[in-house]
């Protein structure tokens, strides 16, 4: 029994304390999800699904957002070139029909604003600035998890700008999705857990 | 197959007389109290258990909505402390076997915990992230518990973000996939150390290449091979040379860092002989790698059985490709063949001369 040192001794202890840390990291991410919902700003946002499968979370839509295009003249501040990812800030306010649009986007931090939001997302590649390529932005919720062979549903009765999404944001610009809505009304019920 | 072999063995000798039966029969005891004996048993009982660690991850993939979420999480969680502490128990109670299988469900279940909470938020791109937290968990559990089941976990996990990183790079070149390959090699490679389990130690190595083959892929550079091929020589003569300060460290783990070495060098030889497929390149190309072929079985061919296999199927490669895409023409390739086997000829001739000459001095040593 040597051969397990702290173990040997106290086996059920450390056990516990693993499986404390474990349950905590997961509970954690969850919260950290849950008070993004709770608490963040509600934006809508329109989109396109298609749907693969996740080897571990299974089956998903995948949704392409109106507000990942940006083009180049809506981009203010520094210009990182490069094929490094890059933060972004994308301030968006409600439009027509309540579906949120870019107002303005900056690779440096932009100021918070009445009636608008700001959200954090990615650009894995950033082209050339006189090149007027838009950028292709990610913002953490481009997939949306259903029922196994339910994404084929949602698929056959997309019909392009009938699928929306509300999420909420958090102030520190974290989008979390609430509901995946057809023709403006939820699919699934979300409860918070 | 040692066994058998060892036996055999054994039994030869005591029939030309050189070892007393008595003596025979009690090494062959010995051999079969070994601990590290295989057990069906014990491999259908691991088998068992990852296959019920499939079960869990696919029933929280499939995203049942018949259960509540909340229970499902409630119910990844109870897992968690049951398998860790059913676990901990079968150790105290002195059955190794059992406890590691419960605690490999364990970590099974954390990692359906943590792909749970990123379905239930639909968190999307944070692959990596939750790869390194599950891999962490999996190390600390297999160290503290120094489970080989947990660490072949581990390994698993470890490709699964080594890829993840690769892949979220989109085929550049930046500091983490740089560094952190190697790092998760080494980590893996301790890992092997603390739980005294060699095997584990593939992993690391076969990472290792991979991420070589593919730093290869992103720049298809020709130098690579080069380096490649001459790194995986030199790592061979180190862990085969006895004069060399890791040959004792490496002997430890048999014939596995001699073979990964020249698996590594045969990469090499891949690659050159990819990016020169024609002419006079071609020929130094098919040279080089028949020389480190050669040099493979002279440095560590006696004792490896593996890199014996190795070697040979390197030669075999490179006669098939030169015979296919032809040094210039069927004349000249059938010319560089008449060359390389006078060579191989004169080198025999040379060979067996040293080993006679070293077999003669070893016997009038004693």
């Amino acid at each position: 029994m040597n051969r397990f040192g702290l173990i040997s001794r106290y086996p059920l202890v450390v056990a516990a304390l693993i499986a404390a840390l474990q349950s905590a990291a997961i509970l954690y991410v969850v919260e950290s999800r849950a008070s993004v919902l709770r608490h963040g700003q509600e934006v809508l946002l329109q989109t396109a699904p298609i749907d693969p499968r996740d080897l571990l979370r299974g089956d998903y839509v995948v949704l392409s957002y109106d507000i990942a295009e940006i083009p180049t003249s809506l981009v203010f501040g520094s210009w990182p070139l490069g094929e490094k990812r890059q933060a972004i800030h994308v301030r968006i306010a409600p439009g027509e029909g309540g579906l949120w649009k870019v107002m303005q986007a900056s690779f440096d931090p932009l100021p918070p604003a009445e009636g608008t939001v700001v959200l954090k997302g990615t650009v894995s590649y950033v082209p050339d600035r006189s090149t007027g390529a838009d950028l292709r932005v990610a913002y953490g919720i481009e997939r949306y998890y259903v029922p196994e062979g339910e994404g084929r549903e949602i698929e056959s009765a997309r019909n392009e700008g009938r699928v929306s999404v509300a999420a909420r944001v958090s102030a520190a610009g974290q989008a979390s999705i609430r509901a995946l809505m057809l023709d403006g009304k939820p699919l699934y019920e979300e409860p918070l857990y | 197959m040692y066994r058998q072999k060892v036996k055999r063995e054994l039994a030869g000798w005591v029939e030309r007389g050189l070892l007393p039966a008595e003596t025979a029969e009690r090494l062959s005891r010995d051999l079969d109290t070994r601990r590290d004996g295989f057990s069906i048993g014990q491999v259908l009982l691991m088998l068992a258990a990852a296959f019920m660690a499939a079960a869990l991850l696919l029933f929280v993939s499939s995203n049942w909505d018949v259960i509540p979420r909340i229970v499902r999480l409630g119910g990844v969680i109870l897992l968690i402390w049951i398998f860790h502490l059913g676990g901990a128990r079968f150790y105290q109670r002195g059955m190794p076997v059992l406890g590691a299988a419960l605690l490999l469900l364990g970590t099974a279940a954390f990692g359906g915990g943590l792909s749970l909470a990123g379905q239930m938020y639909h968190i999307a791109g944070d692959m990596t992230q939750m790869l390194t937290v599950w891999l962490g968990a999996a190390v600390l559990t297999a160290g503290l518990f120094r489970s080989s089941a947990v660490a072949v976990a581990a390994g698993l996990i470890a490709y699964g973000l080594c890829w993840s990183l690769l892949d979220a790079s989109n085929g550049a070149f930046t500091i983490i996939n740089l560094v952190v390959p190697p790092m998760l090699a080494a980590l893996i490679l301790v890992l092997s150390r603390w739980v005294q389990d060699a095997k584990i130690a593939q992993f690391s190595f076969l990472m290792l290449l991979c991420w070589a083959f593919w730093l290869y892929t992103l720049d298809e550079n020709v130098i690579l091979g080069v380096v490649y091929a001459g790194l995986g020589l030199a790592l061979l003569a180190a862990v085969s040379l006895s004069a060399s300060p890791v040959a004792t460290l490496a002997g430890r783990m048999g014939g596995v860092p001699a073979f990964y070495a020249l698996l590594l060098a045969g990469l090499g030889v891949l690659i050159l002989l990819i990016e020169y497929h024609k002419g006079m390149a071609l020929m130094v190309a098919a040279i080089a790698g028949l020389l480190i072929a050669v040099g493979a079985l002279a440095l560590a061919g006696r004792d490896h059985g593996g890199v014996r296999w190795l070697a040979y199927s390197i030669i075999a490669a490179i006669v098939f490709d030169v015979w296919v895409t032809t040094i210039g023409s069927i004349l000249g390739t059938s010319g560089f063949f008449l060359m390389a086997s006078l060579v191989a000829a004169v080198l025999a001739f040379l060979v067996s001369r040293l080993e006679k000459r070293f077999a003669a001095k070893r016997a009038l040593a004693p």
